[in-house]
């Protein structure tokens, strides 16, 4: 479709507006360029655009005039080594004050606020006898120490605290439990690195669960290793929190028409949450909101098909097997059923209900949420 | 490596609590930014209450304890002061207004993508990145009573240049344009970013209700982009009180005193009249007025949102 003719005489004059209002904009760098031509007579005289003369010798007398090459090179060298210093300096500060929660953050922040705001030149001779006190006039050291740790250096450090503060915590948990230090995770801290699951998947044994929950807990005050599903693990899903670790354990909740709750190896299954719950605190307590999905708990149990709404979660994440234990793996059960009772009064029109909700086609669309219950659906396209 | 062992102790063998050993690793990530903030800042800022007791010339090496000497010379005695308060009010009633209804409508025009937006772009924000020394030195140049570019343009459609800057009021009006020339772009790109982070459904929402192109700016646009406005404004009037490079090659300071602005008077004062205890006691005026400046900004834009 072609634009009407109205619309294209409006970005023609649109542009010409834009073209008019660049000519100030423009024309002091095409003087620049011009005078660089021109010898100082004309400079000074009436001005063209076009040189009259072309001098091209002005270039290599830039260089004979003046130590212009020594001074390029100054320049150059005090900017680069500025800006590694800020660079270094304000990551730092940035990291610790996006990352780290302590006493005296909100005031330092404060500080630095009121720092952006004070111009340099109110601090300037104070600055010009404390540089001379350090005996560094007429050297290169003002150049880089001032910019570093003055305004610039604040403003970089408030940037360095944004970027810190979107970059996806998981990368540096995975680091941590590689080992590094808050430092070495700072330095280390690449996508590939974390995206690699580092040391976390290659070994799902319980101890191997219990103890990086509790690393991880430890390394994010106020948030947890582990939640149970949806946080339900002490009421209405308590059977979910309890029956794998169990089962893992070579116990069960019931058997042989017996509770099975008092044998020791469900008593070792239980003991081993109770105190991630109490001991170490790694897994959220009853009462406290610790929402995986919100990015509050490290890992969770739940549903496979609650991976369907994780690429939104705006953070890095995997899927793991449970941690199998002395009695090998032990999953969740869940399961759903329909049931029509012989003696309701509508028989009849439940039972088409039952038979429509489970047709192939409607098996096929809550495929998307649950595994089908139908074979044929199961092996289709839809169940994957 | 060092660093992973330092890792593996305090697991096996805790000297610290976990706690105290995060406030120590806090601290030490900050140290290097709050020793340069403390050595290059809050000292200075000290010292200058000092000196601005003081009446203490850098020639004679030797400072006297005046009291408030000093605030009461330049508030009340000395009419240079009120003049370049003065200026430099003007400077910034000038550039500011200018500086930010430019940058908007460049913005508004150069937000949405269009055959050489890329181009236009750049032109707007190439003066930014300029040396303000090299931008003022061009300018002077075409500046020129007599054969300067501006005027002889002027001349094309008949008009007869001043001497631009060498005439006081011409010269305030020479230098607060060019200071917004050079300028402009970086508020420019401080709007594109705040417009594209416009959701473009409301505009289309109200474009679809009959909203003219007016009302959808007045009313949505405007209003969305009001903290932006406020960051844009603090940053642009503080930058308008510390202009001195500019005003230094340009004019310096002239004529007449007629472009004299306080950062240019502070410069003046303590390193070329010497006046040290003086120009500590403009220091701080100026302190005290740019951070005025900024606290009403804020509170009349907090006002208005409300």
């Amino acid at each position: 479709m072609t634009p009407p003719r109205t619309e294209i005489l409006y970005r023609i004059c649109w542009t010409m507006a834009l073209l008019l209002l660049a000519v100030p904009f423009v024309f002091p760098f095409l003087w620049m360029i011009s005078g660089g031509f021109k010898s100082t007579t004309e400079i000074f005289g009436a001005p063209t655009l076009i040189p009259r003369v072309w001098r091209f010798e002005n270039f290599a007398e830039v260089f004979t005039y003046q130590p212009f090459a020594r001074q390029y090179f100054n320049s150059l060298y005090i900017a680069a080594t500025a800006t590694v210093l800020t660079l270094f300096i304000a990551s730092l500060a940035g990291y610790a004050l996006a990352r780290i929660r302590f006493a005296g953050a909100g005031l330092l922040m404060l500080f630095l606020v009121m720092a952006l705001m004070v111009p340099e030149e109110v601090t300037i001779i104070p600055n010009f006898f404390l540089i001379r006190a350090m005996g560094l006039i007429d050297t290169h050291w003002p150049l880089i120490l001032l910019p570093v740790f003055g305004p610039q250096g604040v403003v970089a450090t408030f940037l360095m605290r944004q970027f810190f503060l979107a970059l996806p915590r998981e990368l540096e948990e995975a680091g941590k439990m590689d080992g590094l230090s808050r430092f070495g995770g700072l330095v280390e801290d690449r996508p590939a690195h974390g995206a690699a699951g580092a040391r976390r998947g290659c070994d799902h044994h319980l101890s191997a669960f219990v103890e990086p929950a509790k690393k991880v807990t430890e390394a994010n005050p106020g948030k947890w290793g582990f939640e149970f599903k949806d946080g339900e693990g002490y009421a209405s899903r308590m059977t979910h929190a309890l029956l794998p670790p169990v089962r893992a354990y070579g116990g069960d909740l019931w058997a042989n028409g017996q509770c099975g709750l008092d044998k020791p190896e469900a008593v070792a299954a239980i003991k081993q949450l109770h105190d991630m719950v109490f001991k170490d605190k790694s897994i959220v307590p009853p009462g406290e909101q610790g929402d995986y999905f919100s990015g509050n708990s490290a890992m969770t149990v739940n549903q496979i098909s609650r991976a369907s709404k994780m690429p939104e979660a705006g953070f890095k994440w995997g899927i793991a097997p449970l941690p199998s234990g002395p009695a090998g793996e032990a999953p969740v059960i869940g399961q759903a059923a329909l049931t029509v009772f012989a003696s309701g009064k509508n028989k009849e029109l439940a039972a088409q209900l039952v038979a429509d909700m489970t047709s192939k086609d409607n098996v096929a669309v809550m495929a998307q949420f649950f595994p089908p219950a139908r074979k044929s659906v199961l092996e289709s396209d839809a169940a994957t | 490596m060092a660093s992973r062992d330092n890792a593996a102790r305090p697991a096996s063998a805790p000297w610290l609590s976990l706690k105290a050993r995060e406030m120590l690793e806090a601290w030490l990530f900050v140290s290097p930014t709050l020793i340069g903030f403390l050595v290059f800042f809050l000292g200075p800022l000290v010292a200058i209450f000092y000196y601005s007791t003081t009446e203490w010339n850098l020639l004679s090496q030797q400072a006297a304890f005046v009291g408030l000497r000093n605030f009461q010379n330049a508030l009340l005695e000395n009419p240079d002061f009120w003049h370049v308060v003065r200026n430099s009010v003007i400077f910034a009633l000038g550039l500011v207004p200018l500086n930010m209804a430019l940058a908007l409508s460049l913005a508004l025009a150069l937000s949405r993508p269009f055959f050489g937006v890329v181009f236009f772009r750049t032109v707007f924000f190439a003066p930014v990145v300029t040396s303000a020394i090299a931008w003022a030195i061009v300018w002077k140049f075409m500046l020129q009573g007599e054969g300067g570019a501006v005027n002889q343009m002027l001349a094309w459609i008949g008009i007869d240049g001043p001497n631009w800057l060498r005439e006081p009021n011409w010269a305030m009006a020479a230098v607060i344009v060019t200071r917004v020339i050079k300028m402009v772009g970086l508020n420019m790109i401080l709007y594109i970013a705040a417009l594209q982070s416009i959701p473009r459904d409301y505009e289309e929402a109200a474009a679809l209700e009959g909203a003219s192109r007016w009302q959808i700016f007045r009313m949505i646009t405007w209003p969305l982009l009001a903290p932006t406005t406020l960051v844009i404004m603090v940053l642009t009037t503080i930058g308008s009180f510390k202009v001195f490079d500019h005003i230094y090659q340009m004019t310096g300071g002239g004529p007449e005193n007629g472009t004299l602005v306080l950062a240019f008077y502070i410069y003046q004062q303590g390193f070329k009249f010497f006046n040290v205890g003086y120009a500590a006691a403009l220091a701080l005026i100026m302190f005290v007025i740019v951070m005025a400046l900024t606290l009403v900004q804020v509170m009349l834009r907090r006002k208005e949102m409300e």
